[in-house]
């Protein structure tokens, strides 16, 4: 295994009291991060459809 | 595994965050189906409804595709249907002449194995596979001349199997059909 | 405890192995029909590579590194011997029999038929009969690992599946019914024909159950790198599994949503109206939902391991996340060819955009983005994570690691993002010569070199990972600690049926299935006049 600290073995009380933490503020870096991918990966499919299906529907 | 499990509030809250998430997912999908569907009905290019078949061995004996009837035919109602086969490793007609401004049906079929093509610079792409009729409507509206490869592996010679459509003036090419029923730019 | 540590090397050995030898092929390819090599003179022998790299790629690679991380996690999931180790080195038997016996007809030029074999065309019936051997090998592995979660939960009621194996067995049920629409193809259709016992054969039809594999099969692909994602990933660098459930859900739906959409692959094709062409696109965006998930999951998982390791802020957790681990390197590479990927498979589903690209280049630009590098790239972390534990010894060229995972993925960018744009502008695939001084093709020449370039650095990547593995096979015995997978923020106690076994979702899925193939299948069987004359490859029979 490749195994960053902590590495613990065992949940302790105390990281259990910080992932409580943690997740009692919601997972807002999560939502931003998969949010901002999710709208490029969209922003890519609308640019296909506007930049070169739609052009060729009657080709120039 | 550990006893000690994230407090009920943490947790929840996690999820609720999962389902939100979830929602939008399945909003953002939708919609991309959305766009989808209305680019086939608006844009009109819709793949043929209904399933017809050929037999490779006999299509150049009787039937649509003999070689007399291949090529660009205009029809009473103005329309233009492109009737071509494809073999390794040809098309037949291997120059294929539309008018512009004209609603346009290709239909065509394979005499062997499978074999494919897409138009350059279009959306018109269509297999053809030995046993079935393939047909897809299509207009142009400006004069060029495109490439037309194969573009499905058909054995060794697929690499060669290149055909050319030229698309011509509406006047110019009516000029043509009435001195010839069946119009190709195979010189 | 652990008894099948050789049987997962084995495994995995033989799938890297097969793995090495196919990539300088796709290379060559790359190369021969660039404008950086003259005319082949031959180019059966294009071909011919294309079918041996396709086939180890598609049929041996993957299926290997399934299997042998199948055995791993039944025995570190479930923490116990598994059931039925002498059945898994006959399936074994049977793959490594099924490829010896497919790949020589191959490497003779009597079965360059492309490893999707689109018949009429037909080679030789020993590269069938190989491919088939490859399926029946890793159908054992499917029976097994059935058979292992089963004794398990019988042995503890009431108890939660541990996450990795329900994952696992998911994946594999996934598999054994995708791989029906190929069995069906190549047993009925193209055996007879391939031994002389018939002469037609449907054309159409075989593709439409080709199309029923064809899609699934990626799904069966990425499944070890999806359980990686959440079970390998969040203990790696030191954080938890977000939601246990979701997981769950994401699975589930893989397996329900995943085969019956294959038609997406024939959109073009005139055996199938267009009705359920329509259908089969539909279904396609639900299948994006399970990633959709995944994609937010991990993401809020590797937030809790960034905010315990100190990092604050909306996005200044990614700062504090542990870059110099491989594994977190290379699932965040991962994540990124994902993403592009992903757009363009989401292009490729929609209907009618699907023909602007169908056949082109942009298609294999697509796949190999998101197979050789999204899920490929991850193959090689679970390699650099379990090694130790399957050789005794450490694993620990970091440096090389991340070398080898940085060069897979740029090598990857440059491979595949110019090979999305010349299919764009039109490039047909599949051909072993392109005329670049035509100026219609001119304009492709530039972004096929660029190409040529990246595969160059995917063979180096290739050839640092096996150096990493063979580094392994020498370095100092250790003693790992014991195996572990992530820990969820909140591990189910109990879980209801549904999240915890199988049978209505096989259920659903072979429903689904037979409302989404029944009758395409059902029409070209009744319909009169569909078989064809079969056309034979290869220069001697």
């Amino acid at each position: 295994m490749i195994n960053s600290d902590p590495a613990t073995g065992e949940v302790s009380t105390q990281q259990e009291a910080e992932v409580n933490a943690i997740l009692r503020s919601g997972a807002r870096g999560a939502v931003v991060l998969a949010g901002i991918a999710t709208a490029i990966v969209v922003a890519i499919w609308f640019a296909f459809y506007l930049l070169v299906f739609v052009p060729r529907v009657i080709p120039p | 595994m550990s006893h000690l499990s994230t407090s009920d509030e943490g947790a929840d809250r996690g999820e609720r965050t999962e389902r939100h998430w979830a929602t939008a997912a399945v909003m953002i999908l939708a919609l991309m189906v959305v766009v989808a569907t209305f680019a086939a009905l608006y844009h009109g290019a819709m793949p043929q409804s209904r399933v017809e078949t050929a037999d490779p061995r006999t299509l150049h004996l009787g039937g649509e595709f003999i070689e007399s009837n291949l090529g660009s035919a205009l029809e009473p109602d103005g329309a233009v249907i492109v009737r071509f086969i494809g073999q390794q490793y040809s098309f037949t007609p291997s120059c294929i002449l539309v008018p512009t401004d004209t609603p346009i049906t290709f239909r065509t079929t394979s005499a062997d194995v499978v074999h494919g093509f897409l138009i350059d610079g279009t959306n018109i792409n269509l297999m053809l596979v030995p046993g079935y009729v393939s047909s897809l409507g299509a207009r142009f509206e400006t004069p060029s001349e495109r490439l037309m490869p194969c573009h499905e592996f058909c054995s060794v010679g697929h690499e060669g199997m290149w055909g050319r459509i030229k698309i011509i003036d509406k006047a110019a090419f009516s000029r043509m059909a009435a001195e010839r029923r069946r119009l190709s730019c195979v010189d | 405890m652990w008894t099948s540590r050789r049987l997962v090397l084995a495994h995995l050995w033989f799938a890297f192995g097969s793995f090495g030898a196919a990539l300088p092929l796709g290379e060559w390819q790359m190369f021969i029909r660039s404008p950086l090599h003259a005319w082949i003179s031959d180019p059966e022998w294009y071909y011919r590579s294309v079918t041996a790299h396709g086939t180890t790629m598609a049929y041996v690679f993957p299926t290997l590194v399934a299997m042998g991380f199948g055995y791993f996690v039944t025995e570190h999931a479930l923490q116990r011997p598994m059931v039925g180790l002498r059945w898994a080195w006959a399936g074994l038997a049977l793959v490594a029999v099924g490829t010896v016996m497919a790949i020589v007809p191959v490497a003779l030029g009597l079965a360059s038929v492309l490893y999707t074999f689109y018949p009429p065309l037909i080679g030789n019936p020993f590269y069938y009969i190989g491919v088939v051997l490859v399926v029946v090998g890793s159908w054992v592995w499917v029976a097994l690992m059935s058979i292992n979660m089963y004794r398990w939960k019988r042995d503890n009621p009431g108890a939660p599946v541990p996450f990795p194996m329900f994952a696992t067995v998911a994946g594999s049920y996934l598999w054994a019914w995708t791989a029906v629409g190929a069995a069906l193809e190549l047993l009925f259709q193209i055996i007879p024909v391939a031994l002389g016992w018939r002469s037609t054969i449907d054309a159409g039809l075989a593709r439409v159950f080709f199309s029923w594999t064809l899609h699934a099969i990626v799904y069966f692909w990425l499944m070890p790198a999806y359980i990686a994602y959440y079970t390998i990933v969040p203990r790696a660098i030191g954080g938890r599994l977000f939601s246990d459930t979701m997981g769950r859900i994401a699975f589930i739906l893989f397996l329900v949503v995943a085969m019956p959409i294959g038609i997406h692959h024939a959109f073009e094709d005139p055996q199938i109206g267009s009705g359920f062409k329509y259908l089969h696109s539909v279904f396609t965006a639900l299948v994006a939902l399970p990633t959709v998930l995944t994609v937010f999951t991990i993401c809020a998982s590797v937030e809790i391991a960034g905010r315990l390791r100190g990092g604050k802020g909306v996005l200044g957790w990614l700062a504090a996340l542990p870059w110099r681990n491989p594994i977190m390197l290379g699932a965040a590479l991962s994540f990124v060819m994902l993403g592009f990927g992903g757009a363009g498979g989401l292009i490729n589903m929609s209907y009618q955009l699907n023909a602007t690209v169908h056949n082109t280049q942009w298609i294999t630009g697509h796949f190999h983005l998101i197979f050789a590098g999204a899920i490929v790239i991850m193959y090689f972390v679970i390699a650099y994570d379990i090694w130790p534990h399957l050789t005794g010894r450490a694993l620990d060229s970091f440096d090389l690691m991340r070398a080898q995972l940085w060069t897979w993925f740029l090598g990857m960018i440059v491979l595949t993002f110019p090979w999305h744009w010349v299919g764009i502008l039109g490039m047909p695939r599949r051909m072993a010569f392109y005329d670049y001084t035509d100026p219609a093709i001119a304009a492709q020449a530039a972004s096929v070199t660029m190409s040529v370039v990246g595969g160059a650095i995917l063979v180096l990547s290739g050839v640092l990972f096996l150096v990493v593995l063979a580094r392994g096979q020498t370095a100092p015995r250790t003693e790992p600690a014991t195996y572990r997978f992530s820990v969820a923020v909140r591990p189910p106690r109990t879980l209801p049926a549904a999240l915890n076994g199988f049978g209505l979702w096989l259920g659903l899925m072979v429903g689904l299935t037979i409302v989404n193939y029944g009758f395409p299948i059902a029409h070209s069987l009744v319909t009169p006049g569909t078989a064809v004359p079969a056309v034979k490859v290869g220069e001697r029979w």
